[in-house]
């Protein structure tokens, strides 16, 4: 029985950072899929730019 | 900015409007299972080679040297740049900055109605390949009727060409049919024209269809 509450425990906790992430914006996979979908769409791009910590 | 605008409800339904572009060349943050596929473990909506990718092809473009880390640029449809910052901001700034990019652009279509028109231009050329003539009508018709939505006559006048198509193709069966009924090739001339009665169920060429069935049992009678 406490195996079972400690796997669901574990789960639980394994799945935290997706459920609190919530949903995001849809990302390009490409910069040239970006710049295909935008003109396809007629719409502008938004870019971002990231460095860890 | 990762955790605070990118998740940000008001930011993800306005972002709809655009591209979005994550580019980062570092991939030290791991990745993560979604499925069967590693993806990045901060947006696990792309994979890190993906981001890293994008930084190596667009950052030159708009960066030189070293850069602030978060940087943002929004371009117009082109990818010409219209502005940029250097640092964080916060979603409702993103949020306008990208209105002015909106307002340089002019009128386009939203995410969602993109993938709406993809899915059913792709669903109705399948059926048409297929010889599913029904379900392409469905497919492009239910473009043709998004014919209201801002941005949408591109898409709209591709459904309706093809739409057209299809009309073409089954006048030109019909005319074949009757050919048939002129040959005295009764069987296959109903054969045919059975057929044509399926695939057009409920299209107004249906009556046309019923009038020329309606001719080659006259004429089979008459014989």
């Amino acid at each position: 029985m406490k195996t079972s509450y400690l796997s669901i425990a574990a789960f639980m906790l394994a799945a935290l950072p997706a459920l609190a992430r919530g949903p995001e914006c849809k990302w390009a996979h490409s910069w040239e899929e970006a710049l295909a979908e935008a003109k396809e769409r007629n719409v502008p791009i938004h870019a971002t730019y990231h460095k860890d910590n | 900015m990762d955790s605070s605008v990118y998740a940000n409800k008001e930011f993800v339904a306005a972002s709809k409007r655009w591209v979005n572009v994550y580019c980062s060349k570092d991939s030290g943050h791991g990745t993560e299972k979604v499925g069967d596929v590693e993806m990045c473990k901060i947006h696990p909506g792309i994979k890190c080679e993906e981001h890293v990718a994008c930084n190596a092809s667009s950052s030159g473009l708009f960066f030189s040297g070293t850069h602030k880390a978060p940087g943002t640029v929004w371009c117009d449809s082109t990818g010409k740049m219209i502005g940029k910052q250097e640092g964080s901001m916060s979603a409702k700034q993103v949020i306008e900055k990208m209105a002015e990019a909106e307002k340089a652009v002019g009128v386009g279509i939203g995410l969602d109605e993109y993938e709406f028109f993809k899915t059913k231009l792709a669903a109705g050329e399948k059926s048409a390949t297929d010889g599913k003539v029904k379900d392409a009508f469905e497919a492009y018709t239910a473009v043709v009727k998004m014919s209201k939505t801002p941005g949408s006559k591109p898409w709209v006048d591709k459904a309706q060409a093809a739409l057209d198509k299809i009309m073409e193709s089954g006048k030109t069966r019909l005319a074949d049919a009757m050919a048939l009924k002129d040959a005295k090739d009764y069987a296959n001339a109903k054969a045919a024209l059975k057929q044509l009665a399926v695939d057009y169920k409920g299209q107004p060429f249906a009556k046309e269809i019923d009038k020329a069935n309606a001719e080659v049992l006259a004429a089979e009678k008459a014989k």
